[in-house]
Order: C-alpha cells, then structure tokens, then sequence
C-alpha cells in the first residue's frame, strides 16, 4: 500500500463510524515510517530454527538434539546509517511452538536489534542483541502416568509461563538478486555464563521490499 | 532455491512431548537456589557415604538441572544435617487416598530439600527396584518450602548395583520432583519413570518444564545467570566475540575509506 493511499484510507477510517483499529494503527505505522526517509529495507523470512544445539537429550540411546528444527517466520526493517552501515531490527516466532502435546502449548518469540556492514554488494554482517520470549501454558486436569509399580495422576499445569532470555546475535546475509537472500544467525543464550550457555541457530530465506514502501 | 526450501521443511521436526508437574502439589520454590542437604544417617544398603550423597547431589545438579538456558533455579551442594531417625525409618505420607499423599508430619522439611536413606520398604510399594520416593512436603500456597528426597536403602536395593553415572541420574531425577516436576511420557526425558543407562542430560519435557516452574526474567531477573564468578574457559569465548563486533565495524571503515579515496590526478 502506498503512502497517499493510506493517509486516504486513515482519513477514511477515522471518519468512517466503525473503525478498523488493526488498519488504522497499521496505517500509522507507516506514516511514522514516512518521517524517517533512511528506512530502507523491510523483508520477512521463512526459515527453521535448531534450539539448544547438542544440549539435551533426544534419542533413548544418548543422543543429543543437533537438528531439532523449528519453522520460524520473521519480519524485518532496516534503517540505513550509511552507504556501508546499516541498523536492523527482526521480530520473530517459532512455528509450531514446541511440546505440542495437546495440553502443553509452548510459544517461542523475540526481537533483535543489530548493527549492520556491507561487506559487498551481496553479503552483509550482523552483530547484535535480543530478548527471546519463552511462553508455556497448559490445560489443567490430570494426566495417568506410569510411576513404576502402576500409574498415577499427574498434574498438567494450568497457567501460563514465560521466560526471557537476552541473547547475543551474530548474521550473515547473503543477497541471490535484490529481493531475495539467505541468512544465517546464531543466537547465544547466557553469554557470560559457561554453565547455561547455548546456541540456537536460524536459517531464514527472506523476500525484501526495498524501499518502495517509503517511496511516493 | 525451491531445492533448498524443500530439504528445510523436510527435515522439520514434528515429535510430541509434553512434562507433568508432581502429583501431591502444584507449586515451586521461590528462590533461585535451592540447597540439597543429607541427612546425617548411615546408609547402610546403598554403599555411598553421606558426603558421596552430598557430592552426587551437588554433580546431579550441575550435570541437568543447572543447564537450562531458560530457568532460574540452580541446585547448590548443602551440608550434612541431623534429623530425627524417623527420615530413615519413617513414612514418608501417613495415609496415601487414590494417590494423594496425606504428609508424615515427623518428616517436614523445614527448608530446600532435605535427601535421606531410609529403610522403610513400604515407601517404595516393597519393591527393590523402586530407587527413590520424593515428595514436596513443606508447600505454601503455590510455593515449595521443603521437599523430603527418600532413597531407597533396604536390604537389595537396585540402586548400589548401577553405574555411578546412572545414580546422578536417578537422584537428579529425584531432584526434578523435589522442585515439582512429574512424569513425562516419553524415555528419552529425564522425568520418565524408569532408569536409563545411558541418560546423558535433560530432554525436552525436562527442560519445558523446569521452564515453566522456574521463567528466568533477563535482564532484571534471575541473576543467578549472570555470575561474574564465570570459569577461566569463559574468557576466550567473550573476547572471540568482542573480536568478532570490533573487526565487523573496522571491515567496514576500510570499505569506505577504500570507496571514498580520491582519484588520481591524470
């Protein structure tokens, strides 16, 4: 949608007498974008997540988790310092959430700001931090479990949960053509800290916009 | 491009799991580090001594609870306590009704976990291959005071005859309900009911679990994730990527410095 359109379909909305909330706000969005003329890129991903590289347990013979892949979706803007560095800022979510048991939900989320280099034409570098959300919830009830001699009833959880976790970040991008492009990141948990620390890994293949959404 | 798209949703992982809390209580602990101390009684049927107790407790810890990149809670070595003898004889619930452990008062934990050998077949249905009872018996609310850890030391017990690995198993299994958790479904977890031999770390259950009970709240929160009191091995790996910041701004000064020097006057 461009810019003239949406200033005249917000002034459409806000006359009109039931206003759409979600599209107003969206339209204001971009208006406040439209201010900042060095926006110059907004691109989302479609990729999979390795959570916890080689930390836990997933097989019954001992084996580690090395490509317990999620789907993850990703949007992402990018406002331009110079013709060499860049900002970037990515919100994304796991797809699907994770226990997928149908009374645990988990849901995976985060927000990254990163410092940005064009390195060349086609290949950028990405340094930065984010908080990635951790949500759980459950059911309620009970669930009859073995406990060694027969089953008890276990307890299902029946609230919601979340964890956040600030995360270190380092990407690569690499453009095919200039809409399209594959990035690498690495996401590392508790940095400081040998006794927690893990690495999730992404592979994102992204469509870019441009510039065009702040273009008239 | 598509080729590429199709190995990734190929190899997408779909498997089910799902953690259970413990079946007396629904709560957790309140405080980020939760002691386990033994009870000072001689452990007669298991072979280990009270500071081997101590240390497996401290090892079961660090080896799978302390792990968890999303949970605040840790497990710290204690010390030897004396207790009453009813820990080593005693019934861990004075009635049990569809699974629902009425609490042995004389057992109260007054604090954290309390881990004691006893000798009372009948906290273990009779059987030698039961390893462990644990039960949170100190509960506020929604919070864990105390939580009692019983390990089963009657005459042919099956606990003296595993390997020392597979006992850090078992009592960090125990561990896991001491801090709430219940069973999980499936083998590979940590939480399910029987010993494996080659449990090596927590599985995805166990660590949704003890995220659910435990949520760190970086950065204001759980500070027991950030210790300045780090391992040596730490230090490389921060400077490796403050390395890593610092040559990605300087790659990109001399790229401009390179596209901005002047042309040569012909």
């Amino acid at each position: 949608m461009k810019i003239k359109q949406c200033f005249a379909a917000l002034l459409k909305i806000l006359t009109s007498r039931k206003p759409n909330k979600k599209l107003s706000y969206f339209c204001l969005l971009l208006l406040s974008f439209e201010a900042h003329a060095q926006f110059n890129d907004l691109n989302f991903g479609a990729g999979l997540m390795n959570q916890s590289i080689g930390k836990f347990q997933s097989d019954t013979d001992g084996s580690r988790s090395k490509f317990n892949h999620r789907l993850t979706l990703e949007a992402s803007l990018e406002y331009e310092l110079s013709p060499d560095f860049f900002l970037s800022s990515d919100l994304g979510a796991l797809w699907p959430g994770g226990s997928d048991e149908e009374y645990i939900k988990k849901r995976v989320f985060y927000i990254n700001v990163h410092g940005g280099v064009n390195i060349t034409e086609e290949f950028s570098l990405r340094v930065g931090s984010g908080m990635t959300f951790t949500n759980i919830s459950g059911d309620g009830g009970t669930v009859a479990l073995s406990n060694g001699t027969g089953t008890t009833a276990f307890i299902i959880p029946d609230q919601s949960s979340t964890a956040r976790n600030v995360t270190f970040n380092v990407a690569g991008l690499y453009h095919f053509d200039p809409d399209y492009s594959l990035k690498l990141e690495t996401f590392v948990f508790n940095i400081i800290n040998s006794r927690n620390r893990t690495f999730n890994y992404a592979l994102t293949a992204r469509y870019h916009f441009g510039d065009s959404l702040w273009r008239d | 491009m598509e080729r590429l798209i199709f190995i990734m949703v190929a190899s997408l992982s779909f498997s089910t799991h799902a953690f259970t809390l413990n079946n007396t209580v629904n709560a957790a602990f309140a405080q980020d580090e939760v002691k386990v101390n033994v009870a000072a009684h001689t452990c007669a049927n298991l072979g280990l001594t009270n500071d081997e107790l101590l240390t497996m407790a401290e090892e079961a810890g660090a080896q799978y609870w302390n792990k968890v990149p999303t949970s605040r809670v840790r497990i710290v070595r204690g010390s030897i306590i004396n207790v009453a003898t009813d820990f080593q004889t005693g019934l861990v619930c004075s009635s049990t009704t569809n699974g629902n452990c009425s609490v042995n008062s004389a057992l109260v934990v007054a604090s954290d976990i309390t881990l004691s050998c006893n000798t009372n077949a009948a906290n273990f249905s009779n059987s030698t291959s039961i390893l462990g009872t644990t039960v949170p018996n100190n509960v506020s609310g929604r919070t864990i005071v105390g939580a009692l850890f019983l390990l089963n030391d009657s005459l042919g017990n099956s606990f003296a005859g595993k390997s020392r690995s597979e006992q850090t198993a078992i009592v960090a299994h125990e561990l896991g309900h001491a801090l709430g958790l219940g069973h999980s479904s499936q083998a590979y977890n940590l939480m399910y009911f029987k010993s494996l031999e080659s449990r090596a770390a927590l599985g995805p259950d166990d660590v949704d679990g003890i995220t659910y009970l435990y949520p760190v709240e970086q950065p204001t929160g759980g500070c027991g994730s950030i210790e300045f009191t780090a391992p040596p091995s730490s230090g490389p790996f921060i400077m490796t990527f403050l390395a890593a910041f610092f040559l990605t701004f300087l790659a990109g000064h001399w790229r401009s410095a390179k596209m901005s020097a002047p042309c040569p006057n012909n």
